[in-house]
């Protein structure tokens, strides 16, 4: 009797909690219809994404013009990519705001900001009003400090406007750029966060994306291209640096801009052979101190390389002649080092480095009294560059009998 | 419309239960119930111009002067 | 509200740290002030929780039997009681409103910027009251679920966020200035292990009362590590100016973490972890609210009065705070001052109380 009632006491509490478990799920269920009433709610139908915005300022007028590349999501299975309609909407007003909302009150779409990778920033706004940009898509929930800030040349607005070589869209064809940076290392693509955290910094300048306009050589048009950088100082556009320079900046800023990077550079020896190498970097170090007053430096630089071409008959697989070939490319990279070190200090007279983060982190001390002087100390730093070249593979054949 | 449902909904809520509880016997228990419905009910109520208080203005009026020294304080050592 | 369901240490010690981890991690203020420095505000704030903590658990035990309430109307006299544990219902009330108030303003602002305070707030209260209801047997068996899910989406996010690391966040060293280290470590410790009298109230509860100490102990410490890992890992990411920039810093950590190149605002997974985490911060004090104004009202069943408790507690949050500069200036300026007395010098004054009153015995016998 007593085992009757267990059996019946649990069947109980089994029928409770399934009528429990049950009512539950239905007030999930209401919970979740009632999402709909959400005034955040977004229609899929009503939507359209913007992938690239434009920003431009106007010095005589002092509007902002804001401009985003839309596209319209597909609805259906059925439609291809292709088949997407791109447009470009664009409007004025006193700030990127003011621009902004007045953009979105006339295009027919309820714009979505968070899959926009980029924003084009004109030189003007750069120059004038680069505080009020930065400070705009700081602010906006809606802009993902994931996204690149690029200065421009001349009209921002314009640049949405040109086609690309691929026939892909602008964005896409933008961010497989900034994904093909590995090739070369000549871009360097800072996401809104990085670019904010250094605009704060007092004491250096830095360097951000830069947009270049050129003809292509396979048809008429004009195509874009991500190549060299805008420098910025003292929160304002200071001046461009070619591809080269930013190579440098990439390979002696953090691991995580030059850890994917793999460049090539075509290397003169001294006894006449010419050859191509790709170049990785394996380590870079920045070594410095402070004394009496007088910043000093070393860079030390570790590459591992492999032969990709070479113009005449040799030996690769002998140590002898690879030691050679790694001395005549340690000192082709250390010139190409202290040209573009020499282009920073003496004719930019700007810590686009971050140097004055270095002595600030590791000799806090010393860099409290050099710290008003930075700006004139700065160009006068002597600075030791040490490359080591590892070539370390030389590919699917040794070499090719010259016979002449 | 929801501070109005609100001071309504407090103001049923707290004459409710006090008969509720006053049936059962525990008169103290409803009339606290009710005080406590009626506070609440202030808060929503539509007439009242002035703020009903909140900790935070409480607080913020007895410890604003105390605060202010110990930070001061602070900042001079 | 079943009022005679136990809880094992354990589920104390979680509760605690989920307690903690939740709600402090989104505004990092401290880390703001200190940067590089920020691991002295957290081993005071460790320290002088485990102190605090030790405190508390040590009056509990010498009166084993009995609730904390009851205790405090043994040591300082019914009327003199009734007055400390008013004081601490306001302190509670004026925590748990701030706790809302963040919660919404966070969601206001990050995700649903058209949708009102009240409506979210309104949504909490709702689910806290529930919560309540339903006991803390069961709040501390969910509690016990959720902790395992935001420890992965805790080490995921160290892991996608290893890649992000640009900085050494420990350099330079010991630059902070003493008043910025002595404001961070007041605002550290107000936020997080100045609300252990909350648990004290809740101690009674606990099946083995000798573990509690080593339990609760381990909390501090987890939580305390916690804190720190996210604090330099927030700093080595973003960046020592972007920090300070950032209205919530440890929110854009979590949106630089992407799955390769197109899986990316996965925060909002790890937003609803931290949610929930909140909410059993806000759960814990209207509990504890609950079961303090039951004996200073001395109610005899509380179970009508948890619904008007919610109300109470959601009207009094959506009057609260309502501007964001408010809220941050109350929580910087007042509220490290007002919660003092009873969340530090009650617990104090009942430790010393109990250790003269022991002494007295002693003589006495």
């Amino acid at each position: 009797m007593c085992q009757g009632y267990n059996h019946k006491n649990i069947a109980v509490r089994i029928g409770n909690s399934l009528k429990n478990f049950v009512r539950f799920s239905l007030l999930c269920l209401c919970c979740m219809s009632l999402a709909g009433c959400s005034p955040d709610v977004n229609e899929i139908s009503d939507i359209a994404l913007v992938t690239a915005t434009a920003i431009d300022y106007n010095a005589d007028t002092k509007k902002y013009t804001f401009s985003a590349f839309c596209v319209m999501p597909s609805n259906t299975s059925q439609e291809k990519s292709s088949t997407l309609t791109p447009w470009i909407s664009s409007a004025s007003g006193k700030t990127p705001l003011d621009a902004a909302r007045k953009m979105r009150s006339r295009v027919g779409k309820n714009l979505i900001f968070q899959h926009n990778k980029f924003f084009i920033i004109s030189e003007s706004a750069a120059k004038l009003s680069l505080y009020e940009v930065m400070d705009y898509l700081t602010r906006k929930r809606e802009f993902r400090i994931s996204a690149y800030p690029i200065i421009a040349p001349g009209q921002a607005s314009d640049i949405l406007k040109l086609s690309t070589e691929s026939g892909d869209m602008l964005p896409n064809d933008l961010l497989g750029q900034v994904r093909n940076n590995k090739l070369s290392g000549q871009i360097k693509p800072l996401t809104i966060k990085d670019f904010v955290d250094l605009f704060e910094n007092p004491n250096r300048g830095f360097v951000s994306g830069r947009l270049k306009v050129k003809s292509s050589e396979t048809s008429d048009k004009k195509i874009l291209f991500l190549n060299g950088g805008a420098v910025i100082y003292k929160q304002k556009f200071a001046g461009w640096l070619e591809g080269n320079d930013v190579w440098t900046l990439n390979a002696l800023s953090g691991k995580k801009y030059w850890r994917n990077i793999e460049f090539n550079e075509v290397i003169n020896s001294n006894d006449g052979l010419e050859f191509s190498a790709l170049f990785h970097v394996k380590e870079s170090k920045i070594q410095g101190n402070i004394q009496n007053g007088s910043p000093r430096l070393s860079i030390y630089l570790k590459f591992s390389a492999s032969v990709e071409d070479l113009n005449e008959e040799t030996d690769v697989g002998d140590s002898g002649v690879t030691l050679q070939m790694e001395r005549a490319a340690s000192n082709y990279l250390e010139k190409s080092v202290e040209k573009s070190l020499k282009h920073f200090q003496k004719d930019l007279k700007i810590d686009v480095l971050g140097l004055s983060d270095y002595y600030l982190q590791y000799h806090p001390a010393a860099w409290k009294l050099i710290e008003k002087d930075w700006e004139s100390l700065y160009p006068m730093i002597p600075v030791k560059v040490h490359v080591a070249v590892q070539f370390e593979k030389y590919g699917m054949s040794t070499s090719i009998k010259e016979r002449l | 419309m929801l501070n109005e449902a609100l001071f309504v909904g407090s103001l049923c809520y707290g004459v409710v239960s006090f008969f509720l509880l006053n049936k059962k016997g525990k008169r103290y228990d409803a009339v606290i119930i009710f005080l406590l419905s009626c506070f609440i009910a202030g808060y929503n109520a539509p007439f009242i111009e002035g703020k009903w208080p909140t900790v935070e203005i409480l607080y913020s009026g007895l410890y604003k002067s105390l605060s202010q020294y110990i930070f001061q304080q602070i900042l001079i050592k | 509200m079943k009022v005679r369901e136990k809880i094992s240490h354990l589920q104390l010690g979680c509760l605690l740290f989920g307690y903690i981890a939740g709600f402090e991690s989104l505004f990092l203020t401290e880390t703001k002030l200190m940067k590089q420095d920020v691991w002295i505000a957290n081993v005071f704030n460790i320290l002088i929780g485990i102190a605090l903590l030790g405190i508390i658990t040590y009056v509990q035990r010498q009166f084993p039997g009995y609730k904390m309430t009851e205790i405090c109307d043994k040591l300082l006299g019914k009327w003199l009681s009734k007055i400390m544990l008013f004081i601490y219902l306001l302190s509670n009330l004026e925590s748990a409103s701030g706790g809302f108030r963040a919660v919404s303003m966070f969601y206001t602002t990050v995700i649903l910027p058209n949708t009102r305070s009240d409506y979210l707030i309104l949504i909490y209260a709702v689910c806290s009251t529930y919560a309540v209801y339903i006991g803390l047997g069961t709040l501390a068996r969910t509690n016990l679920i959720i902790i395992p899910f935001f420890l992965i989406g805790f080490l995921a996010t160290c892991l996608f966020i290893i890649p992000e690391i640009q900085l050494n966040p420990f350099l330079p060293q010991l630059q902070s200035s003493k008043s910025d280290i002595a404001i961070g470590s007041m605002h550290l410790f107000t936020f997080t292990f100045s609300q252990l009298i909350t648990f004290g109230f809740l101690m009674s509860r606990v099946e083995n009362m000798k573990k509690i100490f080593t339990s609760c102990a381990i909390a501090i410490l987890m939580s305390g590590l916690y804190l720190v890992m996210i604090s330099y890992l927030t700093l080595s990411s973003l960046g020592f100016n972007y920090v300070e920039t950032s209205t919530y810093p440890f929110f854009s950590t979590i949106q630089l973490v992407k799955l390769g190149e197109y899986l990316e605002r996965i925060e909002i997974l790890l937003i609803g972890l931290w949610t929930v985490l909140t909410m059993v911060n806000i759960i814990i004090m209207q509990y504890v609210f609950t079961l303090v104004a039951g004996h200073v009202l001395a109610i005899s069943k509380m179970k009508p009065f948890v619904l008007a408790i919610g109300l109470l507690f959601f009207v009094h949050a959506s009057k609260s705070y309502i501007r964001t500069a408010d809220h941050f200036t109350y929580g910087t300026k007042i509220y490290p001052i007002s919660s003092l007395l009873p969340c530090v010098v009650f617990p104090v004054v009942l430790g010393l109380i109990t250790l003269i009153k022991k002494k007295g015995n002693i003589k006495a016998s």
